[in-house]
């Protein structure tokens, strides 16, 4: 293996750059869940980790053409009140405004970003659309 | 990889891990096979499953849409409460047999 993955902590959250590899995503998801297990957040858990799950695998796959010569970049910041996350890449990005609320339930794709939006209170991307950013509120965070 | 019990044209399908990238792609060829081989009624054992993503819903879809054009449906059981309800928010509760654990 040559994945790559390098984690930077901050005093609200930490930042990981890691390499544009499917393999790398689990140990994205390992530090998410220590950090909301931290603050006793078990109870958005699921929700979260999966959330987490879907952005990677876009930038990866859709972002990055799953090349591991690319980075995708992660970053989780825990405030008073709320969660932010935000997964970017080094891809070209895509036309977010043509994103269509696809609801057919019998359809085998396009259900990434309706689960991000099913679960967080915010699913905002950049201008470029290589970047997504997640906002879910949280009351009563431990540890503040 | 899975364990699968068969019992003529029916096979109990457990995976081992969750239903995720990259594994749901394994998982997707295993279902398949199944499917080719005459199995007209899948059962799947989520009981070691604890989460699913998007790829792994699709891999239930494109299962049970293969089903349906035999007029059955796939069937889950032992699904966790988080599953559940990502199914029910997805609107694919109705989609698949959910049976009670």
């Amino acid at each position: 293996m040559t994945y790559s993955y390098t984690k930077k902590t901050q005093s609200t959250g930490f930042t990981i750059a890691l390499s544009a590899e499917y393999e790398n995503i689990a140990a994205v998801c390992q530090e998410v869940e220590k950090c909301l297990n931290d603050h006793q957040l078990q109870d958005i858990l699921f929700s979260v980790i999966l959330c987490v799950r879907e952005a990677l695998v876009n930038a990866i796959k859709h972002g990055c053409m799953a090349d591991s010569a690319k980075q995708v970049i992660f970053h989780l910041n825990l405030q008073e009140t709320q969660l932010i996350i935000k997964v970017g890449d080094e891809g070209p990005g895509f036309d977010w405004s043509c994103l269509k609320n696809k609801k057919d339930p019998t359809t085998c794709c396009g259900r990434g970003i309706r689960i991000m939006k099913q679960y967080f209170d915010t699913v905002i991307f950049n201008e470029q659309g290589n970047e997504v950013e997640l906002r879910k509120k949280i009351p009563n965070i431990a540890g503040y | 990889m899975s364990e699968v019990s068969r019992e003529g044209e029916k096979a109990i399908v457990k995976p081992d891990q969750n239903i995720v990238v990259p594994l749901a792609k394994d998982f997707k060829g295993e279902l398949k096979e199944l499917l080719h081989d005459g199995i007209t009624h899948l059962i799947i054992n989520m009981e070691d499953v604890n989460m699913i993503d998007s790829e792994g819903l699709s891999v239930l879809i494109a299962a049970q849409n293969s089903l349906q054009k035999l007029g059955t449906s796939l069937e889950l059981f032992n699904v966790s409460e988080n599953i559940r309800k990502l199914l029910q928010n997805m609107r694919l509760d109705k989609r698949f047999i959910i049976q009670d654990s």
